[in-house]
């Protein structure tokens, strides 16, 4: 095949391909701008509309600072309880919702049944779930930590079955030649390759779960976030901003910290790898 | 006058390391230089400092009479247009097309423009094809470059430098991460590159590959040169001076 | 070759570091024993449980031991701080959790797991208890009432399936903007290409300051912002997803940026190429597939938090959601959660499929 005739080969299909592509990117973006009506200018007009909420940036209301403190202390209990709890549901499930660990044909229904209840549960955002569970256990705390719970279960079975299905069979054929039984190969062959990346994926969680925590109170879940909402809904800028300060610095600090911590577990406890500077 | 002169070289890593000290020689055009020692003594740091990826601290290097020490960042781009590189890790853009990976040779002589928006003229194309061709991985040139195996990496590095149709080639230890057959062929297209005149300054771990394809050696021990001539008279005791007493009798072949 | 250690003020903090994380622990500990106390037995001297309020000689009495106990913990061996900061090796016989430090840590779980039963007021028996309350929501759940999919709704001037086009709309103009205003973001906090110079690195600290305090504001925090300022609609629910989408894009493309190798720059730089051709080859090609998957990803999460941003004037499917929960309308309120679970679900697993492919 000669040069030219390579040119060619690849030449005008793959063109005419991108740019099909982008043009429906583009099309698909002029179309939104004009149906969501998103406008820059309303922005600028309609400032002055802000003007209270960004001056009581400059006084927060301080004394509002302990109980902030309290509730963002059991915001951060909420996140906790509701990732501790999803926890042990999670680790069963996600054996169960492993293809590679489920052959027989019960096993497989088993697996369709786990997977596709997890997928369906995960679609369905926590702060609908905090309105279920408000409807069913009462405003407070308890439903939104039972929200995220579930949310959590099914996001973390989801999370975990994929690496179970991703693991090295080298280990569970090396257990299996000396006779052991199922059991003895899950903790042998299993366990040990997975329980870096549980622990990694469950600190994600957590850290998920705390900005969850921090705005299902909008629906009635507890947390800082109930009283923030109520704060802005009676028009007290000044103290709805000492809130939001207080979930900034939460937020960000569990990020951090989770951040930090799953590195740490990936490398484990090694050295972080050096980026390259320009 | 040599086509490459270096003189008093000196690299400094801060805040203390020195990597080469006071390193002095001069390369005539079409010579095949083989530079050799222990990992750490300033091999790759003595290739880099050529072309400047690493910035010397002391000392001066006149590539074909021009200072590349204190050159502006404009003269110094002419000067690499003519000194191409081989990596050991090969240095590929590995998402990118191989045949894009060849046409980065050429960037220095493309408009801004023209290379920002990856438009490369249709001549140029055809020149990338023939390198993949001179190199024999024609076949490769719209795959991803991560889908070849190393030796195919080596030749798109290979390609890559010839497209630059470079004076001097400098290769920083080109078949290291490669098996013993594949580096043979790779030495062989250098070997072609230094027949048609041009000069090729390498770094090598392998002993019988230096006597092969070199007709010069340069020894290097802790930033100094510890031998320099013929790659056929390196002897025992010289083999000694260079990779140290303990290295006397681990054959390298 | 071996250097004198210096001793600088750094290595001071470093070496404070472990007690410093001991004290914060000790002080937890403190919280944790007060507020149990106080859900027990609850006496005028201990009151801790509204604000953090606690009487002076409590609050000395509370600095002083929680000092104490931090410093006693490194003598005998139980010290987090030391073993998360400074990495002591274990006894190889032992397993972690029978080592001092991994009983002080099982303990520090169980503690906070105990305070969180009760802080956050944990009920098994609502559960069970209040089930009948549930009842028309699931029958509501079983029996969806899709009228309105594509009937205009009077009270709402809309369809379903028009607010549900809004939605994945709103999500896609949301990661498009925010991901093109993310990309120089993302190099301006890259810490390798604003390292240099101490100007830039003013640039780089402030550039990440912002996204890293936009991105601690959920989206739906910025949609009350937004729909007091432009008020409700999708536009201000698209100005929410796109503010924060941007700030989270941004954050995980300067990781990208930051994790470059320097191996096909070089390589670009050895052949003459110019600063920008360098970033086009070199730099560019490294991380746009990756950015690309990012992408992906935010316009999945997008997609789920648009259906939900209505609850505070941010338009889009929730809308009907809400209305309908608000008329107690179980069977219409079931008809849209199925939607919204399908369509986001169908999503994710697109998405998925495509990232897959790209990197």
């Amino acid at each position: 095949m000669s040069t030219e005739e390579k040119i060619k080969e690849r030449g005008p299909w793959y063109f005419w391909r991108n740019v099909i592509v982008v043009a429906l990117f583009l099309a698909a973006f002029v179309y939104a701008l004009t149906r969501i009506n998103l406008d820059l200018t309303l922005l600028a007009k309609n400032f002055p509309s802000t003007i209270k909420l960004w001056s009581a940036f400059a006084k927060p209301d301080w004394s509002v600072l302990g109980e902030g403190v309290t509730l963002l202390i059991k915001t951060l209990y909420m996140a906790f309880m509701a990732t501790a709890l999803a926890l042990p549901f999670a680790i069963v499930l996600s054996f169960l919702g492993a293809k590679n660990l489920m052959q027989s044909p019960v096993a497989k229904g088993i697996y369709t049944f786990v997977r596709g209840f997890a997928s369906i549960i995960r679609s369905i955002q926590p702060i609908i779930w905090a309105i279920i569970f408000v409807v069913w256990v009462r405003t407070g705390p308890f439903p939104g930590v039972l929200a995220l719970w579930i949310h959590s279960v099914a996001d973390m079975t989801k999370l975990f079955s994929e690496r179970v299905e991703s693991i090295d069979v080298g280990p569970m054929e090396a257990i299996e030649s000396t006779g052991a039984g199922k059991v003895l190969i899950l903790i042998y062959g299993v366990v040990p390759q997975i329980i870096n990346p549980y622990l990694s994926f469950t600190l994600y969680r957590l850290d998920i779960n705390v900005r969850m925590a921090t705005i299902i109170g909008i629906v009635g879940g507890g947390g800082i976030g109930m009283r923030l909402y109520s704060y802005i809904r009676k028009w007290n800028f000044p103290k709805a901003v000492v809130m939001t300060m207080l979930i900034i610095i939460m937020v960000w600090g569990i990020d951090y910290l989770s951040s930090r911590l799953r590195e740490r577990i990936e490398t484990g406890g090694g050295e972080k790898t050096k980026g390259f500077t320009i | 006058m040599a086509q490459l002169e270096i003189e008093h070289l000196k690299k400094v890593y801060p805040p203390n390391v020195v990597a080469l000290k006071d390193i002095s020689f001069e390369v005539e055009k079409g010579e095949f230089l083989v530079v050799i020692g222990l990992s750490g003594s300033g091999k790759s740091t003595l290739l880099r400092c050529i072309n400047r990826l690493i910035e010397p601290t002391e000392g001066s290097i006149k590539f074909e009479g021009e200072e590349v020490t204190t050159a502006s960042s404009k003269e110094l781009k002419l000067i690499r247009e003519d000194i191409a590189m081989v990596f050991q890790r090969f240095n590929l853009i590995e998402r990118s097309l191989v045949l894009t990976n060849v046409l980065t040779g050429q960037l220095a002589e493309l408009s801004l423009w023209r290379s920002l928006l990856g438009r490369f003229p249709r001549e140029l194309k055809e020149r990338a094809h023939a390198k993949l061709e001179t190199v024999g991985i024609p076949e490769q040139a719209f795959k991803r470059a991560d889908e070849l195996s190393g030796g195919q990496q080596q030749r798109v590095g290979i390609a890559r430098a010839l497209m630059q149709d470079p004076k001097l080639l400098l290769a920083d230890e080109p078949v290291s991460s490669l098996d013993p057959a594949t580096s043979g062929t790779i030495m062989d297209y250098l070997a072609e590159i230094n027949d048609q005149g041009k000069t090729v300054i390498t770094s090598l771990h392998f002993l019988d590959l230096v006597r092969k394809y070199g007709t010069r050696a340069i020894g290097l021990k802790d930033g100094k040169i510890v031998y320099d001539g013929h790659p056929k008279d390196i002897d025992d005791e010289k083999f000694k001076e260079v990779f140290g007493e303990e290295a006397e009798k681990v054959h390298i072949t | 070759m071996k250097r004198p250690k210096k001793f600088t003020l750094p290595n001071l903090v470093d070496d404070l570091k472990p007690f410093l994380l001991d004290w914060l622990i000790w002080g937890y500990i403190a919280y944790a024993v007060v507020f149990l106390l106080n859900s027990y037995w609850y006496t005028q001297y201990i009151d801790w449980y509204g604000s953090l309020t606690l009487k002076p000689w409590g609050w000395v009495l509370t600095v002083l031991g929680t000092f104490t106990c931090a410093l006693m913990s490194e003598k005998f061996g139980i010290s987090v701080g030391l073993k998360t900061i400074k990495k002591v090796e274990r006894p190889p016989q032992k397993t972690w959790a029978l080592t001092n430090w991994g009983i002080t840590a099982i303990a520090l779980v169980v503690l906070t797991f105990w305070v969180g039963w009760i802080t956050t007021d944990i009920d098994l028996g609502a559960i069970a208890g209040r089930a009948p309350k549930t009842i028309h929501l699931w029958s509501g759940l079983s029996h969806p009432d899709f009228t309105h999919f594509i009937n205009i709704d009077p009270e709402l001037e809309d369809t379903i399936l028009g607010s549900l086009i809004d939605t994945i709309f709103m999500a896609y103009l949301a990661t498009v903007i925010g991901g093109i205003l993310a990309a120089p973001l993302g190099f301006l906090g890259a810490r390798n290409i604003m390292g240099g110079t101490w100007f830039r690195r003013i640039i780089f600290y402030i550039t990440r300051a912002f996204f890293n305090v936009v991105r601690s504001v959920e989206a739906l925090l910025w949609a009350i912002i937004f729909a007091i300022w432009i008020g409700w609609g999708p536009a201000a629910g698209t100005f929410a997803l796109l503010i924060h989408s941007m700030a989270a894009l941004a954050k995980l493309f300067s990781e990208q940026v930051e994790s470059i190798k320097k191996g096909p720059i070089e390589a670009v730089q050895s052949t003459g190429a110019s600063f920008w051709q360098t970033v086009r080859y070199g730099a560019v090609p490294q991380v746009v597939p990756q950015y690309t998957a990012f992408l992906l990803y935010r316009l999945d999460i997008n997609v789920r938090m648009a259906t939900v941003i209505a609850l505070v004037g941010g338009g889009g499917i929730g809308r009907f959601f809400f209305y309908y929960k608000s008329q107690l309308d179980w069977n219409q309120v079931g008809a849209v959660t199925i939607i919204i679970a399908v369509v986001v679900w169908i999503l994710d697993y697109i998405s998925g499929k495509a990232r897959e492919k790209i990197v």
